[in-house]
């Protein structure tokens, strides 16, 4: 039970970061024109 | 009808065990799907070319015609929010998500069809209607459950969820322009294709959240919350109704303080680009505005989180506080910031004036509900969310006729916002007086409530 219920926080936490992070990472990629 | 059953409330009692660290993912899932909309922008030129291809033609619509699909969604996200929110505090959090995720992605499938068919009407039925309803119901589904499930950490918990929806367009934005490309040798510059892919790719994300969010069994406060951080008493405040909280005085300055702090934010964040061109002229390129405002969409999405979080240790009223007074000193300095033509300083200040807008948004379900309880406490912060739909006509209308008013009188350009920039701050001074007046408002309150 314990397992899985780290499983199922990993997997979460996972599908709602990855897109997150990969958004941010454009939007910084971007703003590091302004400092160029 | 059984087949949905599991949408019920009685389905979503979390069973013993369960962590209610799963409950954030699933409100990020919901609100990082629906802060799409503050992407909706990229679509802008591609649909005012869908008949002239790569010039726009007489029979395109004008970019004004499609910048009233936004002003609508956002419209019905205030109403929607006003009008469903004792629903969604009825229904529970999981059928309030369904439903959203049903109205935001049938909002784009609808759309794709009136691009297709070049029918604004469906266009604007599609994305501004229902794509708005299911942008209220998706924004206020999930606050209520998280407050209940973080009573220690309602800033945080609330910042964490309301953070996603100032993400969501960071993800939605290159998203888009990518899947236009790809698509863009099929018709309409790709952007039906996009919009149905979306539509799809929006729903099963957001089914995520449906099926994983959980609410807290009625006996969960007496076996987990003993190791919780300590309860302040303001936390223990009595639980009103939507109706009883709208009367209320602690309610209105409430709403008073969430426009003014969006319509100071909101009219800059939308000039943002223009605003530092002409501020800087010959130093700053169009591709550097561009990273300035991606800059800002950053602050606004940390200021969610980081603010929300702090009020959980320094108290809602504090927080508003800063706010107000730091945020109107930003804002009457930064002219002088601009005739100093330093970059650095402007730039820095007006990261510190996004994050304090975004995190007005985040704190103010935890301020809602140190006020009135949580006993309707989502259904208070949708009627809240109609300052939002009225900061979101007045911050654009103040800064961009004020800007043509002071241009036209002969004004240079670089000192076309100054004017504006002191309005804001003024504007800030009278939220910090209405912030400062809540306590008294509310003992008031109490001590009617208490006499009747």
């Amino acid at each position: 039970m314990m397992l899985s219920q780290r499983v199922r926080l990993v997997l979460s936490w996972t599908l709602v970061g990855v897109p997150l992070a990969w958004g941010v990472w454009q939007v910084v990629r971007k703003s590091l024109d302004l400092f160029r | 009808m059984s087949a949905l059953s599991f949408l019920n409330r009685e389905h979503t009692v979390a069973p013993v065990g369960y962590s209610r660290w799963l409950v954030p993912p699933a409100a990020l899932a919901i609100h990082l799907s629906i802060g799409q909309a503050y992407a909706f922008s990229v679509f802008n030129l591609p649909i005012s070319r869908l008949i002239g291809g790569a010039e726009s033609t007489a029979g395109d619509w004008k970019l004004s015609t499609i910048g009233w699909v936004f002003s609508v969604a956002i419209v019905f996200l205030g109403v929607s929010a006003a009008v469903f929110g004792r629903w969604v505090e009825r229904v529970g959090p999981r059928k309030a998500m369904f439903a959203s995720a049903v109205c935001f992605s049938g909002g784009f499938l609808v759309s794709a069809v009136g691009v297709l068919l070049h029918q604004f009407a469906l266009l604007l039925f599609g994305y501004g209607v229902l794509g708005g309803i299911g942008l209220g119901l998706g924004y206020i589904s999930p606050v209520s459950t998280l407050i209940k499930w973080y009573p220690d950490r309602p800033g945080m918990a609330t910042g964490l969820a309301i953070m996603g929806f100032g993400g969501g367009a960071m993800i939605a934005s290159p998203l888009s322009t990518a899947l236009m490309g790809r698509f863009e040798h099929l018709s309409s510059h790709g952007v039906a294709p996009t919009f149905a892919v979306l539509g799809v790719a929006y729903f099963l994300f957001m089914m995520f959240g449906v099926v994983t969010v959980r609410v807290p069994r009625d006996d969960w406060h007496r076996v987990e919350k003993e190791s919780a951080m300590p309860v302040r008493a303001a936390e223990r405040a009595e639980g009103l109704t939507a109706l009883e909280a709208v009367r209320t005085m602690p309610f209105w300055l409430l709403w008073t303080m969430l426009c003014l702090n969006v319509t100071a934010g909101i009219g800059v964040l939308g000039q943002a680009s223009p605003m530092i061109q002409e501020m800087f002229p010959g130093t700053i390129t169009a591709a550097a505005a561009a990273g300035f405002v991606g800059l800002l969409s950053l602050a606004n999405m940390g200021g969610r989180f980081v603010w929300s979080s702090l009020s959980d240790y320094i108290g809602r009223r504090a927080t508003y506080a800063t706010f107000f007074l730091f945020g109107a000193a930003l804002y009457a300095s930064i002219p002088t910031t601009g005739h100093m033509h330093n970059i650095a300083l402007f730039v820095g200040g007006y990261v510190m004036i996004m994050s304090m807008y975004g995190g007005g948004f985040a704190t103010i379900p935890a301020y809602l509900r140190d006020l009135f309880g949580t006993l309707q406490v989502g259904a208070i912060h949708g009627r809240l969310l109609t300052a939002w739909s009225m900061a979101g006509v007045l911050g654009p209308v103040l800064v961009n006729y004020i800007r043509e008013y002071q241009i036209a009188r002969g004004v240079p350009k670089a000192d076309a916002y100054t004017v504006t920039m002191y309005i804001m701050a003024v504007l800030l001074v009278i939220g910090f007086v209405c912030n400062w007046n809540v306590n008294r408002a509310q003992a008031r309150r109490r001590a009617q409530a208490a006499t009747a």
